[in-house]
């Protein structure tokens, strides 16, 4: 079934087009990464799918609905989303954080419920942070906020995930451990995913399906077996790639 | 088990604080009506109270009743709700502008308020007139602040500061200029009594006129508080968590305004309580708004109610309580500040 379908989107930032009739369609409990070169509109897609940005034109269908026709509260309980950056002003303690991903679900003038901090407790023990609860949210390492982030996404409840590069500033072990509790979550609770990466090898090992974007316009999109060659990469990134197979693995690096 | 008890113990620690308060604020409104140049025995005072509440009859001193119900009484209820008033709009306006060093003023009203006293001061020169000139002058500030950031491409928090520190400006040039022509004998000097804050005008007319604003937007912050926790975090995150940022904002910042106008309007500038307030609770209780809004609310009356029964007592004249707010506000913030950060 088709969980997302993006018809003749058009989006720019003052004069800078970004998209022009651009479309898509995403299968439902599908893990979609989008990957391409800065700038070209990896980030921009997924604010849309959000509604953070605006479309100058075309439609974005979640679920057969419109979501124009969606309030921020509606489209809030089904989608959620991970932001790349996030600037951490007071120092939340990362239980009342993860909380306010139960906003949706909680009435105007209200505040949360029992059972609101029992999702957030959950969520939390879930994912191995429980020992973060009371911790001040400024406090934890780039790793741990991805994590937390994450958390509040789930504990948002909704059958899309949309990650902006999960994996940015973190370190190699970080890296491992944001995409497999990524693929996790996915599994355990059927989700749809779409995330935006930079590295080839973590889209290729991590995606039911890979975009491959240039300048708005798509590449190439398909299984990553189908997308992740040297052509397709040489054409968007303008290198040239060598795609080793090795011990079951494949390994993409950019050849100088 | 355990989870469950711990949210219990942070919402029962919550309660609690609030009931101490609340009874704090009781004990400091007594002791402030005995308090002053003119001592009443704190019994008398408790007397003189259930003598008028309960029409006794008890053979007590007319003049009591007067100083007590006339003179310090509408002057106390109104310092308490300015200071509760002040401090909440303080930490709303952090909240909302996603930055701890903003204060109520942020938007042009201090400029906008003191323009239009001087301008009361010099054509009419009654209470009255300089309170409603001055609360018209804050409003017009703040709209033209809002006019103002609207006219950038995009209408973002930056943008809005921005604003209200060019029309603040402006509008303290021409205070300037008011100032400059002001007869230096008579007007100057009432102008910069203005400015530096009082209490010492405020009669049963005042209390009356501002009570029932400042009890509705109190009622209706605290009723957003949550939402605030949402908007701290920025607008882009709030939409992700299905709030509408842009409408949520001009409520907040409307219902603040108001309050802070009022207040502006009947006791001249009052510097660093809307920000030092807010710092002391977020530094004990945490930051979190649910909590953080109604402790701030009732610890900025008691606060600037202890200032405020300084500035009454402590010289023979008066000495005007934006003064004093500076002078205690400063030092405390600054050790706010440092264990803060440690």
């Amino acid at each position: 079934m088709k969980k997302i379908i993006i018809k003749d989107l058009s989006f720019g930032y003052f004069d800078t087009e970004i998209f022009r009739n651009f479309s898509l369609e995403i299968d439902e409990g599908e893990t979609l990464t989008i990957l391409g070169p800065n700038g070209s509109g990896k980030t921009t897609l997924l604010k849309l799918i959000q509604k953070i940005i605006l479309p100058k034109s075309g439609d974005i269908i979640i679920s057969g609905k419109n979501i124009n026709d969606l309030s921020n509260k509606a489209l809030s309980k089904s989608t959620s989303f991970v932001p790349q950056i996030h600037k951490q002003t007071f120092p939340y303690k990362v239980i009342d954080f993860v909380l306010m991903g139960r906003n949706p679900y909680i009435s105007d003038y209200s505040t949360p419920k029992e059972e609101d901090i029992e999702i957030a407790n959950k969520v939390l023990e879930e994912m191995g942070l429980y020992y973060l609860k009371d911790r001040p949210y400024t406090d934890i390492s780039g790793g741990e906020l991805r994590l937390v982030l994450i958390a509040r996404g789930i504990v948002q409840n909704t059958e899309i995930l949309l990650l902006d590069e999960p994996t940015a500033y973190l370190d190699f072990k970080n890296q491992l451990i944001v995409l497999e509790t990524i693929k996790e979550l996915k599994k355990k609770k059927k989700l749809t995913v779409i995330m935006t990466l930079h590295n080839p090898n973590e889209a290729y090992k991590y995606s039911d399906k890979i975009l491959l974007i240039k300048k708005g316009e798509v590449a190439s999109y398909g299984k990553p077996i189908d997308v992740i060659n040297c052509e397709n990469l040489k054409r968007v990134y303008s290198i040239d790639v060598e795609i080793v197979r090795y011990n079951g693995e494949t390994i993409i690096y950019a050849k100088k | 088990m355990v989870k469950q008890l711990s949210t219990q113990k942070s919402k029962k620690a919550f309660y609690l604080t609030i009931f101490f308060l609340i009874i704090l604020n009781i004990l400091i409104f007594l002791f402030s009506l005995s308090f002053g140049r003119y001592n009443i025995p704190f019994l008398t005072t408790f007397k003189v109270i259930l003598n008028k509440i309960f029409n006794l009859n008890m053979n007590l001193d007319k003049n009591l009743e007067i100083v007590i119900f006339n003179i310090r009484l509408p002057r106390i209820i109104v310092v308490m709700f300015v200071g509760s008033v002040l401090s909440q709009c303080g930490v709303s306006f952090q909240g909302i502008f996603n930055n701890p060093l903003v204060s109520p003023y942020i938007l042009g009203i201090s400029g906008g308020a003191g323009f239009g006293a001087a301008l009361g001061i010099l054509y009419f020169n009654n209470f009255f007139y300089v309170s409603i000139l001055s609360f018209l002058f804050s409003i017009i500030s703040v709209l033209l602040t809002i006019f103002v950031s609207r006219t950038g491409k995009i209408a973002s928090s930056i943008n809005l500061v921005l604003s209200g520190f060019i029309i603040g400006n402006l509008f303290t040039s021409l205070l300037s200029l008011l100032k400059y022509y002001a007869d230096p004998f008579s007007k100057l000097p009432t102008i910069d009594f203005w400015l530096m804050g009082s209490f010492n005008s405020i009669t049963r007319k005042e209390m009356l006129y501002t009570l029932p604003i400042f009890i509705i937007g109190t009622i209706l912050l605290i009723l957003l508080r949550w939402k605030l926790n949402i908007l701290s975090l920025g607008d882009d995150e709030a939409i992700v968590l299905g709030e509408n940022p842009k409408i949520l904002k001009l409520i907040i910042i409307s219902i603040c305004s108001l309050l802070t106008a009022i207040s502006v309007s009947i006791s001249g500038i009052i510097g660093w309580v809307g920000l030092a307030v807010p710092h002391i609770v977020r530094f004990i209780f945490g930051p979190d708004y649910r909590y953080l809004l109604p402790i701030s609310a009732l610890f900025g009356s008691i606060y600037l109610l202890l200032i405020d029964n300084i500035s009454r007592t402590l010289t023979t004249s008066e000495i005007p309580v934006g003064i004093l707010t500076a002078i205690i506000g400063t030092p405390i913030f600054i050790y706010v500040l440092r264990r803060a950060s440690k």
